[in-house]
């Protein structure tokens, strides 16, 4: 059994390439076994919705799956994170017109519908609110991921991709689809603010 | 910025990501696993549409050949066998008026003529 807990998304390639006997299949089952739990995490921070993110990062394995499997494997991690941050922004675009369409009624609905199809996803989720979580809320990490989930998307996309994913400045770049100086420039910012909101935190 | 806060910035965010990502409920990486599932057998299922594109293209593409070569081969249509003259064409188009251009001319000569002396 595979750790993907301790895989980064550049590791997968040296992985695979070495395994000679794996099949295409393997290698891309293992690939994306070691970057689904972070592409997930990276959606969450995104939307702040477990479910939308699951859907969000289910979206993006078929797409990579079914466009991308082909290509050769040291490719796979930009492909995978720019599929992923395209699925983020269109779920962003949506819910934009969603307000823009909708945000003046007074209930809220379009998902509000009386049709009782998702009667099962508005009820509230005991675990979100169980002793556990709110203990967990207090750690001091929460504080990190808290300041990372409301940096602008840009700055979060960049420093997400190269200090978490560990991507290079090329790979951020194809991923994010902007210039290594964009990358940059989004990632001092990123740290800039960071540092500013974990100074103030500890104030 | 400095460079030790920068390593204490990544080295926490990285200690909190993966707490997160590590610490995701069994419910959760279920459906992980079941997305994986279905991506992988996506990709098998991919193949055969993954050539339809191109054998649209390829189809459209015979079909242009065929009716460019049909029409390539069909036979020219026949030439006018003389090329007519611009005065006869003319002549053609006011064919219909001649009679009253002939009385025209014919009421012009009257006119002339019956100004000085009977032609008779």
């Amino acid at each position: 059994m595979l750790n993907t807990d301790c895989l980064t998304a550049n590791d997968v390639p040296a992985v695979t390439a070495s395994d000679a006997d794996s099949s295409a299949t393997h290698r891309l089952e293992r690939f994306l076994a070691a970057v689904e739990r972070r592409a997930l995490v990276t959606a969450e921070l995104a939307t702040r919705d477990r479910d939308e993110a699951l859907d969000i990062v289910q979206d993006s394995m078929l797409a990579f799956a079914r466009r991308y499997a082909t290509k050769p494997p040291p490719q796979w991690p930009p492909l995978f994170h720019r599929v992923l941050q395209n699925r983020i922004r269109d779920w962003h675009r949506r819910r934009n017109v969603r307000q823009r369409l909708f945000g003046w009624w007074p209930r809220g609905a379009p998902d509000d519908t009386d049709d009782g199809g998702d009667a099962w996803q508005r009820v509230a989720d005991p675990a979100a609110h169980s002793p556990e979580t709110l203990v967990a809320a207090d750690h001091a990490g929460d504080a990190m991921i808290d300041a990372i989930a409301k940096l602008p998307t840009r700055q979060r996309e960049a420093f997400l991709l190269r200090v978490w994913q560990g991507l290079d400045v090329a790979g951020t770049a194809a991923a994010m689809g902007c210039s290594a100086g964009s990358v940059k420039t989004h990632l001092s910012r990123a740290l800039a603010t960071l540092r500013a909101h974990l100074q103030d935190h500890r104030q | 910025m400095n460079p030790s806060d920068e390593h204490e910035i990544h080295d926490r965010a990285r200690a909190a990501l993966d707490a997160r990502a590590a610490g995701l409920d069994g419910a959760t990486r279920s459906r992980l696993n079941q997305a994986r599932q279905r991506a992988v057998a996506a990709a098998h299922a991919a193949p055969a549409t993954r050539w339809l594109p191109w054998r649209i293209a390829g189809a459209a593409a015979a079909v242009c050949a065929v009716t460019l070569t049909a029409l390539l081969m069909r036979e020219p249509a026949p030439e006018l066998p003389v090329a007519l003259p611009d005065d006869d064409v003319e002549l053609l188009a006011l064919d219909a008026d001649l009679e009253l251009i002939e009385e025209v001319e014919f009421y012009h000569w009257l006119e002339d003529t019956s100004d000085g002396s009977d032609p008779a």
